[in-house]
């Protein structure tokens, strides 16, 4: 087997594998091992027959290995949170908070709402919809975002009455490298 | 897998592989093939399930890893485990604790 072949299957195991360098070292050097002990063949997609795709054996070794996760940044950051304040204006909480990172998706409502997806006079999340929004994509009177759509759109790409942005439209007026 | 099964296997795992160590002198690979071929694919051992266990066995200092010259056909030298003094004595208690488990279980189960 190539070592460029082994290499892009180990690697694509060791991606799925949240655990630290040490042990992912460790997991590097028995999963090469295993694949020239068994496998002879310069085809990654047997190699994916033979021992499994990589998420699943990455899976196996996340179900597996002992770690504690609760110390582990990322994975606090991926848990779910969630935070509603007892406050409300019209029935909507003032502030709601809704994560669920990497293993949910999870929709704030608030005044200020912060959440993957997030909809709220002020909104802060992946998504974001509001008045004031902030995300990977907004949508507000005032969006600023990768991609930003609104009254005024500041973004990578920005549509809006005002658009400012890398690639911008302005109904109004655009500004950016890129003009529509 | 079912999850009553898996959760049987983990802890019946740790002591089978030990007990391969213990055989003789071996490697992850091996481990594999014959606890499958043995129990015909019941225990379903994968890499995932495997080297967790070995890596929990060497942090214990049950077993030990050394690096062996690979045959005429292996130009890469290959990883063997041993089993030490340490890892003997925690195999003969854990079956023993094993068979106490298994005995009641077939009186309850009677």
């Amino acid at each position: 087997m190539s070592e460029n072949k082994m290499s892009k299957y180990i690697k694509a195991v060791l991606k799925n594998i949240r655990a630290p360098r040490k042990m992912k070292n460790r997991i590097k050097e028995d999963l090469r091992q295993r694949i020239y002990d068994s496998v002879d063949t310069d085809s990654f997609d047997e190699l994916c027959s033979l021992i499994g795709e990589p998420r699943e054996v990455a899976s196996e070794f996340m179900e597996n290995i002992d770690y504690d996760y609760s110390k582990d940044i990322i994975v606090r950051l991926s848990n779910l949170y969630e935070y509603k304040s007892k406050k409300t204006f019209m029935g909507v909480p003032l502030i709601h908070i809704n994560l669920g990172g990497m293993a949910n998706t999870k929709v704030a409502r608030g005044i200020i709402a912060i959440g993957d997806i997030a909809i709220g006079v002020v909104s802060l999340g992946g998504v974001s919809v509001g008045v004031i929004s902030l995300g990977g994509v907004a949508l507000a009177g005032v969006a600023l975002g990768g991609v930003a759509i609104g009254g005024i759109a500041l973004g990578g790409v920005a549509l809006g009455l005002l658009g400012v942005g890398g690639v911008s439209y302005g109904i109004l007026k655009a500004f950016g490298e890129v003009r529509i | 897998m079912r999850k009553f099964r898996k959760q049987l296997n983990r802890g019946l795992l740790e002591i089978s592989v030990l007990k391969m160590i213990d055989k003789r002198n071996t490697y992850g690979y091996e481990i594999i093939t014959s606890i499958n071929q043995i129990t015909n694919n019941i225990m379903e051992l994968k890499d995932g399930t495997l080297y967790p266990i070995l890596y929990r066995l060497e942090d214990s200092k049950y077993i030990e890893s050394y690096w062996e010259e690979g045959e005429s056909l292996r130009s890469k030298p290959r990883k063997y485990y041993r089993i030490t003094s340490l890892g003997r004595e925690y195999l003969k208690q854990s079956l023993i604790d094993y068979n106490e488990v298994v005995n009641a279980m077939s009186r309850i189960l009677d």
